[in-house]
């Protein structure tokens, strides 16, 4: 049997649906206030439930971090540790020593950038790792793309393995609107490269890439209609537009914008459905994570399934910079609904410049 | 410095063109002569065996196109391949056309035309393909693809040598195809710089009037060129022999090489700063990585000798 480490961060993830940036610290309070549900949980089960190897024996954390899931499969496993009703970073780097001593094979852990920094700290280069996303914030290339392509990866990881990196980001920063990020260190994963998301690398701010985004933005906002909603996701293209307009935006977080003026800014999920519903037309404007190519599950999660299926891929617009989106082999999109997922893949046109577009594949 | 970057021939053109470009050149106060122009075109059509009439000549592949677009182009998407070395797109914003690029994906570098076939097109496709190698677009999807009068599509053939593959026979019985070629390539020309267009009935109609300003003694060096075309071909014939042993090299170095019918090799590597460390070797290639997937590099096949150098370099890394 091959043992496998499993823990499972809870809180990875709350932040997304309710517009803030993470679960660190008083984040995670604040998310719960706001009536968060946890999505971790639903993200392991997606995962386990397409696990077909027979050879796993997990070593799991109690309760919340990992037992409660794999109790409704058929897996073997045993539960390590303890834990309080409220989880922590210590918990997980204390459980993962344990497994170690194990003596596991490869350990699995759900989270976002915050978790996995705490995964490196225990497990450093020694055990191999399997990094499920279910964060606000998953900057660092360790992450496969997707549910299933975790679950492939249980399914079919051997003996090669390859170093990723574990991305900080700075928090402070972050939840004013700035990426800063540097290094944190490395941790081994599969070498199955075509499952993992790549490093986000930071936008080009190049005079020439800067003059590309005025160009899009000219056009973007050149074909707006005045009665429709527009949902500018994150990131400096999109603030381009809004800079275009003369309307604030927030860099990370999701602003709307009607007849040229801004109508919500820094707005969650149930935002973007009463705007929906208000007023019927509406059209969401992401521009792909450089790197991995993410469009929508990556740092827009209030752009959520609920959200996506009421507007359609008909009104969906990308933007990017051709250097940017170029430098990609397809687009992605992960909104942890399968169907909105596949609803979303196939062509789609890219808005480089003024009059001009590439047309994309979109994968799931 | 030894350049395999440009897709430039490695050897130098008929010693017919020295000649005929030694001699006198007379009238150099003059502009270039109508005879002048209508025996080039002559030239021209009887190597590609068409008719003179469909032949426009001008100074590059790249001027003839940017007047497609800019007499043609209006109402219609004009659709390229990315990455594309065609440097005349940006034309198309001067007459109100829109740009679509086509994303293409390693390693099959398929296009699905299928999908373009209901709509209203300016297609520029180059064959075989430049940087990818390979053809793109077989001549039954051609064939579909030109059904859609609406549909306008252009092949640049400046690969044609090293080919062999054309679809300038289809261009009289299609008013919306055109082909262009060019002496840049195997007729080792890129110096006198001159193409031209063998255009179905829809290009000539608008195209008929835009022979490019062509000097009397690039005229001369052409038909010189195309005079001994024979000379041309042997030295693709050679390029195709050399293109194929550098591949089977570049494979033993571990590279990834693709398939090529042109007169260049597209890889891939991974070896970190692969260009830059080439060109501290003395060796210069075309580093795909900035407008395109990373690690991917075009190298164009040198001599005998530069090919060597070449795989020496990369071998000492």
């Amino acid at each position: 049997m091959v043992k496998i480490g499993l823990i499972v961060n809870p809180r990875a993830g709350m932040g997304g649906s309710v517009g803030l940036k993470g679960t660190d610290g008083d984040m995670y309070r604040k998310a719960l206030s706001l009536g968060s549900q946890p999505v971790a949980p639903e993200r392991i089960r997606d995962v386990l439930a397409r696990v077909t190897r027979k050879d796993l024996y997990f070593i799991t954390a109690p309760g919340m971090m990992g037992e409660d899931y794999l109790k409704d499969f058929s897996f073997e496993y045993r539960v390590m540790g303890t834990i309080g009703r409220e989880t922590s970073a210590e918990d997980t780097k204390r459980i993962i020593h344990e497994m170690i001593e194990e003596n596991i094979h490869l350990l699995t852990f759900v989270g976002g950038d915050g978790t996995a920094r705490d995964v490196l700290d225990a497990v450093g280069l020694k055990i191999p790792v399997i990094a499920i996303p279910s964060g606000v914030k998953m900057f660092s290339s360790v992450f496969t793309f997707s549910a299933r392509a975790a679950a492939e990866m249980i399914d079919s990881f051997g003996d090669a393995f390859v170093e990723k990196e574990v991305l900080d980001i700075n928090e402070e920063a972050f939840a004013d609107n700035r990426l800063v990020a540097k290094l944190y260190g490395y941790v081994r994963v599969p070498d199955i490269q075509h499952l993992l998301q790549g490093t986000k690398s930071a936008s080009d701010v190049s005079s020439g890439a800067r003059d590309n985004k005025s160009e899009v933005a000219a056009y973007i906002i050149e074909t707006m209609d005045s009665e429709t909603v527009y949902v500018l996701g994150p990131g400096t293209t999109l603030k381009t537009i809004a800079d275009a307009l003369g309307q604030k935006k927030t860099l990370l977080g999701i602003d709307a914008v009607l007849d040229g003026k801004l109508i919500g800014e820094d707005i969650n999920e149930k935002d973007l459905l009463l705007l929906y519903d208000k007023y019927k037309k509406m059209k969401i404007v992401v521009t792909p994570i450089g790197g991995n190519g993410f469009i929508l599950g990556r740092g827009s999660r209030q752009i959520s399934a609920p959200v996506l299926e009421r507007v359609g891929k008909e009104n969906i617009i990308v933007v990017s910079t051709l250097d940017k989106v170029g430098a990609l082999e397809s687009l992605r999109v992960d909104t942890g609904d399968e169907s909105v997922d596949r609803a979303l893949s196939g062509e789609i046109r890219v808005v480089i410049g003024y009059r001009e577009e590439i047309a994309m594949e979109v994968r799931f | 410095m030894i350049d395999l970057s440009s897709n430039e021939s490695p050897y130098p053109p008929s010693p017919n063109v020295t000649e005929a470009l030694s001699k006198d050149p007379g009238n150099l106060n003059r502009y270039t002569g109508v005879d002048e122009i209508r025996a080039l075109k002559q030239s021209l059509a009887e190597y590609c065996g068409s008719d003179p009439e469909r032949v426009i000549p001008g100074p590059g592949t790249d001027y003839l196109l940017e007047k497609a677009i800019c007499r043609m182009s209006k109402g219609r998407d004009v659709v390229v391949m990315n990455p594309t070395t065609l440097r005349c797109i940006g034309s198309a914003r001067y007459v109100g056309s829109r740009v679509v690029r086509k994303q293409l994906i390693p390693p099959a570098f398929r296009i699905d035309w299928t999908a373009f076939s209901s709509g209203t097109g300016l297609f520029l496709m180059e064959h075989p393909n430049n940087p990818t190698g390979q053809m793109l677009i077989s001549r039954e999807e051609l064939k579909k693809l030109l059904k859609n009068d609406d549909n306008l599509v252009i092949v640049d053939e400046a690969g044609y040598e090293y080919s062999h593959q054309t679809f300038a026979d289809l261009v009289p019985t299609c008013p919306n195809l055109a082909v262009t070629r060019t002496l840049d390539k195997a007729f080792g020309l890129a110096g006198l710089h001159i193409s031209w267009m063998i255009g179905g009935d829809y290009f000539l109609k608008e195209l008929k009037t835009a022979d490019g300003p062509i000097s009397r003694l690039a005229c001369r060096g052409a038909l010189a060129a195309v005079e001994d075309r024979t000379y041309a071909l042997d030295c693709a014939a050679r390029t195709v022999l050399e293109r194929d042993r550098l591949a089977g090299e570049l494979l033993q170095l571990g590279m990834e090489v693709f398939p090529s019918e042109a007169n260049f090799l597209l890889v891939r590597t991974e070896q970190t700063d692969f260009a830059l460390r080439l060109k501290e070797a003395g060796i210069l290639i075309s580093d795909l990585s900035h407008t395109w997937l990373p690690n991917f590099y075009r190298i164009t096949v040198g001599t005998s000798a530069e090919n060597t150098t070449l795989v020496e370099a990369i071998g000492a890394f």
